[in-house]
């Protein structure tokens, strides 16, 4: 090794890394430099790169090259300092240059590093769980949209109703004058439809066929298009024709035309799919409170530097996101925002985020979780299997990439998110709420006084899971909100306390299918690796 | 040029020649080259050598390097042609001055 690293942990999260590096190593870069230097160095009765070492050492100096190959090295010394004590440090270190000669190069570095979460309890929280039902009317509501599909039209002989569709003529003129391009013949149009504007409709609803309206549509001043912008446009509109929409009945010729052999597969087909949604999503919801409940249980502070450090992460794969041409303050003007706005919209999610990561990781630690490579091989395996690649082409892209051990982690982390959910004790909502006003009562006449007690630690989870649970809905409608950059832009989504990041993250298909939540996964891997970190370094040192 | 008497032989070297070409024949024969007095023998040169250098030559090789003629616009003129000698050392004796300080 060439560097070695001794750790030693000092108050506030502090770490002071002492680094040796050995005579053989200082020589390689000294060399080093000696060539670089003497790739730049002009002389006469040399060609430019030809000039013997020790005439470069000669002109520059012996000390004049050393000073320049520290500037040089000391960095990537650093960098495999950190690396072989598996620190991954926040914020800018402190570097104290010690003894340093030729034969050896000594300094420390003094640096923050995440907190170490102090776990709460995580095994047997009471987490709330809905009943696998599948909602009320969602499975009418899925066959009116099959309906709906095969919708047909039909002229019908009555006064035109909102839904209905009509075929006009109209001609469009201003101050009189007819305008050039704006009369049609034979349009359908949808009254109440999002195409037309609302005034078409207002106008047209109750009118038959063969019925003519005339009406006016003001265009504000700021219209883009020239010859109507701030003017009264008079509309002249023939209704030709009247069609109702016409929902074809649930048979099986409906049946067929989208795709099922009958009426009653189509119905059994809708409530399958229905079911595992709903399934899938209570599962979900149910491991992200119980994370969550977790995460409550624990106590540390998010350095402000990882949240900043997050954001940028977060923006900058926003900005990989973007259509081409488009920058990240272009973007954010679009959505009304600064960048100021924009960060701190959203701070409070990547804090959460890390929250989640850090103590999932301190959680892995502390069940000392650790896969065998057989394990993460036959996790690969089976991944490809369900991929349809071939298992062992991937797994020589992943030993190549470097991916072979954040998959290892992402799995680490798998397992203890599995574990959590394992050992918590699944509630009812009715239940979920009693313990909560429970817990609120409670927690109103003793603020302080039960700390570290047990039922205090069930009193948080219970409280985060509240906003949780009301905001439902919304977190339902858009399962993929945490990938969406625009989603996770707009406030409501950013307010909403338990977007699925931390769960989707651990899975590795997730993983795959959002490679930009790698960073992530990669720096909170590190964070909690420094504990058997410092070990590893111990050992390193008694076999040297 | 007539030879003179100098009151040490020692003056008769001027400087090393320190320039690719000589590096190579250090390396290649142990040869070392210098830029010595236009009237200095090879004889001198030796004696020189050995007693700067506290070493042993085995043989001593001299070259007049020609003038050349150099022109810069209309003004003509020449550079002055020196002496070279190329002295070599008993196997395992050096010269310092190449290695460094």
């Amino acid at each position: 090794m060439p560097v070695v690293a001794e750790v030693t942990k000092l108050e506030d999260d502090r770490v002071r890394i002492d680094v040796k590096i050995p005579e053989d190593e200082v020589r390689k870069e000294f060399d080093r430099t000696v060539r670089e230097v003497s790739g730049r160095m002009r002389l006469p009765g040399f060609r430019p790169g030809k000039v013997p070492t020790n005439v470069v050492i000669q002109r520059v100096g012996r000390e004049g090259i050393f000073a320049q190959t520290l500037d040089r090295a000391l960095n990537d010394w650093y960098r495999l300092a950190l690396v072989s004590a598996a620190i991954d440090p926040i914020g800018d270190p402190e570097v104290d240059l010690g003894e340093s000669t030729e034969q050896g190069v000594e300094f420390s570095v003094t640096l923050q590093v995440p907190p170490t979460p102090v776990l709460g309890e995580y095994t047997g929280l009471e987490v709330v769980r809905e009943p696998d039902e599948i909602p009320e009317g969602a499975i009418q509501a899925e066959i009116d949209r099959v309906r709906e599909q095969g919708a047909r039209l039909e002229d019908v002989d009555r006064a035109a109703a909102e839904g209905d569709f009509a075929l006009i003529d109209y001609e469009a003129t201003a101050d009189g004058e007819p305008i050039e391009g704006a009369s049609t013949r034979g349009q359908l149009i949808e009254l109440g439809g999002d195409r037309i504007l609302p005034a078409f409709t207002e106008a047209l609803v109750g009118a038959s066929a063969g019925e003519t309206k005339t009406f006016p549509v003001e265009y504000p001043d700021e219209d883009t298009r020239d010859e109507i912008k701030g003017k009264t446009v008079e509309y002249i509109v023939t209704v030709q024709k009247v069609q109702g929409k016409v929902l074809p009945e649930v048979d099986d010729a409906l049946a067929e035309s989208v795709g099922f052999a009958s009426a009653a597969e189509m119905t059994t087909e809708i409530e399958e799919r229905l079911a595992t949604a709903t399934e899938r999503m209570v599962v979900e919801r149910y491991r992200r409170r119980a994370i969550d409940a977790a995460v409550a249980g624990a106590t540390f502070d998010v350095p402000g530097v990882m949240v900043d450090r997050r954001i940028d992460s977060i923006l900058h794969d926003t900005s990989h996101q973007l259509p081409q041409g488009v920058d990240l303050e272009q973007f954010l003007a679009m959505q009304g925002q600064t960048m100021q706005e924009a960060r701190d919209s959203l701070r409070a999610d990547a804090e959460l985020s890390i929250r989640r990561e850090m103590v999932v990781e301190a959680i892995a630690d502390a069940e000392n979780i650790q896969l065998t490579d057989d394990e993460v091989e036959a996790r690969v395996r089976t991944d490809a299997a369900d991929a349809g690649r071939d298992p062992d082409e991937l797994l020589k892209a992943l030993r190549a990439a470097g991916g072979w051990e954040s998959l290892r982690q992402d799995l680490r982390v798998e397992r203890a998110v599995d574990l959590v959910i394992d050992a918590a004790v699944a509630i009812t909502p009715e239940e979920g709420e009693k313990r909560e006003k429970a817990a609120e009562a409670k927690a109103a006449k003793a603020v302080a006084a039960a700390a570290e007690k047990k039922p205090a630690a069930a009193k948080k989870p219970a409280a985060a899971k509240k906003p949780a649970a009301e905001k439902k809905p919304a977190g339902a409608k858009k399962p993929a909100a945490e990938k969406k950059p625009a989603a996770a832009k707009k406030p409501a989504a950013a307010k909403k306390p338990a977007p699925a990041k931390p769960a989707a993250a651990k899975t590795p298909a997730a993983k795959k299918a959002a490679p930009a939540k790698g960073t992530g996964a990669t720096a909170a891997k590190k964070t909690a690796a420094t504990k058997p970190a410092a070990k590893k370094t111990a050992k390193g040192k008694d076999a040297g | 040029m007539s030879e003179q008497l100098r009151d040490d032989v020692r003056r008769a070297i001027v400087r090393p020649v320190v320039s690719e070409k000589s590096y190579m024949l250090v390396q290649a024969h142990n040869q070392y080259t210098f830029r010595v007095l236009e009237d200095a023998h090879k004889i001198e040169i030796r004696q020189a050598v050995e007693e700067l250098f506290d070493v042993t030559v085995t043989d001593v090789r001299t070259i007049a390097v020609k003038a050349k003629p150099k022109r810069r616009g209309r003004s003509a003129g020449t550079r002055p042609g020196w002496k070279k000698a190329i002295v070599e050392l008993q196997p395992g004796d050096s010269i310092d001055i190449f290695e460094g300080a």
